[in-house]
């Protein structure tokens, strides 16, 4: 009877679990308990052994762990595409085409309002619209700069997120797996713990891809499929010797101030600045530490942003030795970044990676937009002898009272420095409109006002602004071959005429536009493709959680099922007892009266 | 396989999901009437939206300007209409000046009317259209010519005028430097783009009405050349007029007048052929644009019927799995213990 007793307890128990999370349904494994054979010399003579009953001898769990690994595996491979997909459906509206108030339209329009200058220039209406539409131009290149800077910043704040997360989720399934260990000592088995292990390590493989390998008494040691060269990559450690890993958060990497060079590797040095565990609400967890690193290198860590870390979240080297003594400078073999191949964490670099070439792609059409526009506007190739850049560098830029450039030759100077993030029209012009140079000799003089030679209505040289709509340059160039103004020229491989007017094409160049549009054109192909493997991994993932669910699931149908059944054997039970009472009771009261 | 009661529902909630996620696309093209709304809906269809829109925004801009062209054009022709009718009224009176019986009240009759002449053509080269003198090249906010009165012989004179109001020296060295720059302005002409690539000049600049060519093969300009011996056709005639000497009235200014009107009819045939190719450009402009918004149309707009057919269809699958769904995910054992 107590055997039925168990087994309807644990119906019982799977039925009240039938909706949590990472429940394995659990069965009671009946066995007949051992046979009494009679202790006679003439057992021959008897039926032969007498079977004793039954008990209960283990309580298990249903689980299949190959399908734990797959879904562990898909889950990780999700996590990565479905954080792409939703930064990179951020990154989409942030530029929102296509749409009237993109940057391509902005764009068109600002051609356009060269094209009404060209009619008329003597008109100070539509200087001051060329003057506008530009200011609107880089104002919206200024914006999307911002918020894609914005962007990557939300997502180093997700990283640290994860990192806190992760961190939170191996320590409990350290605790989990010292409990177990516990139980399975004396014989038991946890079940009950070992779905809410197994339940963490879901979640986990969401952050990156891990490996879980068992060891004895249940125990189990969780690690990284990419290790990054470590010795002990273990972050949870069945047998708890103080070696197990940990992550740490990078909050800051930055040039050493004054700048320096590593002697030994000839490379610049950083100071980088990380919190311990991610969690940057205790001052004592933040540490310091100097490396030299490359340019390249140091923007692989600022995209990165997790190194490993020992068990007190102090930075370690490939051996687990501690990398944390003041005034050593680090090398960035010793420094180890956490670079997962799958799972959000991976999904976080690669956006961050995405978002800086959005970024650079948008600082390639600002500094096109201006060294062409600023080359035609003064018909010189040399921003220092241009008396009146059009595109200047608002990081450098000052004005007087009355909104006349006070550093020009700083100005000139940083016109190389322009990028999406510091456009501006020159506020003189905005102020001024009349000086727009818009006249077939304006290449001979600093100012609009000291060209005598040409009437007021010539507009030859705003026709040829206009025309840079459809010129073609080589704007992946920009950052290597084309740096400064001048360089469209020779590197970059664009024509000017004596009078800077005429500007010929590049044959393997593309408009401005029509660099944008490629750009609006890659976004689209990755953010589909994101869609893509996120519907595809639900699909898959769907499919495993199906076949899992099969298996460990709770079927209420089967449970009642169950229960009848066992209900049947206890009154069953129930019944021989009062038979045998009965008989008893034929003896004891039947037979003495 | 082993079927669970969460098995359903999970799969049930998945479905129906993707069900609404559908159907919410549908919606949104449907409301918007467009197929795509950010670049991974269709990424070549972006592109291609992108670059059609701002082929037509260039485009408008183009028939923008060939509109105020041709309004400038037409403006220019009835200018050069009024200058020729001008010119052939000097004619007629030069003709009727040979008459022998004119005495030399009538020669100063025609004299007035010629000086009246003079004053009326200063006039019509100084037509402003837009704010702008047609006939001023690229100095456009000042009167190209202006009269005087000549002091000895009471005579109008017509000559360019300077920004500050001053006869312009038009001789190949002036003695104020910026003389010769806006004399240069006045003879440039105002060119602008009609579509990409192509540029036209489309003004006449008082200049060309003023210099033409005879049919003895020189040089003739209505305005007197400063520093020159022989005086400007206009003023050759007054002079004429004043000093009686018929001879030189019906033989070489005659024919020099007739020059003129010839020059100015050949300014004329020029700016009508140039206001021809504007209607040309005009339309072709036109053309391209429905062309272009039609593939726009045809590349965003959604079709109507075509997407309503799927909202039906997605919805008949939505309420399907409803109903369904509805009914499985109620019934279990218990309903029968």
């Amino acid at each position: 009877m107590s055997v039925q007793q168990k087994a309807i307890d644990i119906t019982s128990h799977n039925i009240s679990n039938a909706n949590t999370d990472g429940y394995s349904r659990q069965h009671a494994v009946i066995e007949t308990t051992t046979p009494y054979t009679m202790p006679a010399t003439n057992a021959a003579m008897g039926a032969g052994q007498l079977g004793t009953g039954a008990q209960v001898s283990a309580i298990e769990r249903y689980r299949d762990t190959f399908i734990d690994y797959q879904i562990r595996t898909q889950t990780s491979t999700k996590g990565q595409y479905d954080t792409i997909q939703t930064q990179l459906g951020e990154v989409e509206s942030i530029f929102n085409e296509p749409s009237d108030t993109g940057l391509s339209t902005l764009m068109s329009n600002f051609f356009n309002s060269w094209q009404e200058l060209a009619k008329a220039p003597d008109s100070s209406n539509s200087r001051t619209v060329v003057a506008q539409q530009s200011a609107a131009l880089a104002d919206e290149l200024n914006s999307q700069y911002n918020q894609l800077t914005k962007l990557k910043e939300n997502a180093q704040t997700e990283v640290k997120n994860s990192i806190v997360d992760i961190n939170s989720q191996l320590k409990q399934i350290d605790q989990l797996n010292q409990q177990i260990k516990a139980v399975s000592v004396s014989g038991n088995k946890a079940n009950d713990l070992m779905d809410k292990r197994d339940l963490l390590l879901d979640q986990l493989s969401s952050s990156f891809n891990i490996n879980v390998s068992n060891t004895s008494l249940d125990g189990i040691n969780v690690s990284p499929v990419d290790t990054s060269g470590i010795a002990s990559p273990n972050m949870v450690n069945s047998v708890e010797d103080g070696t197990q890993k940990t992550l740490s958060y990078i909050s800051d990497i930055q040039p050493v101030v004054p700048s320096t060079i590593d002697p030994a590797t000839g490379n610049p040095e950083y100071t980088i600045t990380y919190y311990s565990f991610g969690d940057t609400s205790k001052a004592a967890n933040r540490q310091t530490l100097t490396i030299a690193a490359t340019a390249a290198e140091a923007k692989t860590i600022d995209e990165n942003r997790t190194i490993w870390t020992d068990s007190n979240g102090i930075a370690v080297d490939s051996t687990g030795a501690q990398i944390n003594q003041p005034g050593t400078v680090y090398n960035t073999s010793q420094l180890k970044l956490f670079q997962p191949s799958d799972g959000q964490m991976k999904g976080y670099t690669v956006v961050q990676q995405d978002v800086d070439n959005y970024i650079d792609q948008l600082n390639s059409v600002a500094k096109v937009l201006a060294f062409s526009v600023n080359t035609i506007h003064s018909g010189v190739t040399d921003p220092a002898s241009d008396g009146m850049p059009f595109f200047v560098n608002s990081d450098v830029a000052q004005y007087d009272a009355n909104g006349v450039m006070s550093n020009p030759t700083a100005i000139a100077a940083a016109e190389q420095d322009i990028t999406a993030a510091n456009i501006s029209v020159n506020k003189q012009i905005i102020t001024d409109p009349s000086q727009i140079k818009t006249r077939t000799n304006d290449y001979k003089y600093q100012t609009e006002s000291d060209n005598l030679e040409d009437g007021e209505a010539d507009g030859a040289r705003a026709t040829a602004i206009a025309g840079l709509a459809n010129t073609l340059i080589k704007i992946s160039d920009v950052g290597s071959a084309i740096n400064v103004r001048s360089d469209l020229f020779s590197t970059g491989e664009n024509t000017i005429s004596a009078d800077g007017m005429t500007m010929g094409n590049n044959a393997s160049g593309t408009t401005i536009e029509g660099y944008f549009k490629d750009t609006i054109d890659k976004l689209g192909v990755q953010s589909q493709e994101a869609q893509r493997m996120v519907t595809n991994q639900d699909t898959l993932l769907s499919n495993f959680q199906n076949s899992k669910a099969s298996i460990s699931g709770v079927s209420l149908d089967e449970e009642m099922a169950n229960l009848i059944q066992y209900q049947h054997a206890y009154q069953a039970n129930a019944k021989v007892i009062s038979t045998i009472d009965s008989l008893l009771d034929v003896v004891i009261n039947g037979l003495k009266k | 396989m082993r079927v669970t009661n969460q098995m359903l529902s999970n799969n049930f909630m998945r479905d129906v999901n993707t069900n609404l996620e559908n159907m919410s696309k549908l919606q949104t093209q449907m409301t918007t009437g467009k197929e795509i709304q950010k670049p991974s809906d269709d990424p070549y269809k972006v592109s291609r939206v992108l670059q059609i829109n701002s082929d037509i925004s260039s485009n408008v801009q183009y028939s923008q300007n060939i509109k105020d062209t041709t309004n400038w054009l037409d403006t220019t022709d009835t200018a050069l209409g009024q200058v020729g009718d001008v010119l052939t009224r000097v004619n007629e009176l030069l003709v009727s000046s040979g008459d022998a019986a004119y005495g030399t009240d009538e020669k100063q009759a025609i004299k007035n009317e010629i000086n009246q002449k003079i004053g009326e053509l200063s006039q019509i080269m100084n037509t402003n259209y837009d704010g702008k003198y047609v006939f001023g090249g690229t100095r456009a906010t000042t009167k190209p010519v202006s009269t005087q009165t000549d002091a000895t012989t009471g005579n109008t004179v017509l000559s360019f005028n300077a920004r500050d109001g001053h006869v312009i020296d038009n001789s190949s060295s002036p003695t104020i430097a910026q003389d010769a720059n806006e004399y240069s302005m006045i003879k440039a002409n105002l060119s602008v783009e009609i579509s990409q690539g192509v540029s036209i000049d489309y003004s006449v600049s008082a200049d060309e009405i003023n210099k033409f060519s005879t049919s003895s093969g020189g040089t003739v300009s209505l305005i007197d050349v400063a520093g020159s011996s022989t005086k400007g056709l206009l003023n050759r005639i007054t002079d004429d007029l004043d000093s009686n000497n018929t001879s030189s009235l019906t033989g070489q200014d005659l024919s020099d007048i007739k020059d003129a009107i010839t020059n100015v009819l050949k300014l004329r045939s020029e700016v009508g052929a140039k206001s021809n190719r504007m209607s040309d450009a005009q339309s072709k402009n036109e053309d391209e644009n429905n062309n272009m918004t039609a593939m726009l149309s045809q590349t965003e707009d959604i079709d109507i019927t075509q997407k309503t057919m799927e909202y039906a269809n997605m919805q008949t699958v939505y309420t399907a799995s409803l109903q369904t769904s509805s009914k499985v995910l109620q019934k279990t054992l218990l309903d029968y213990l």
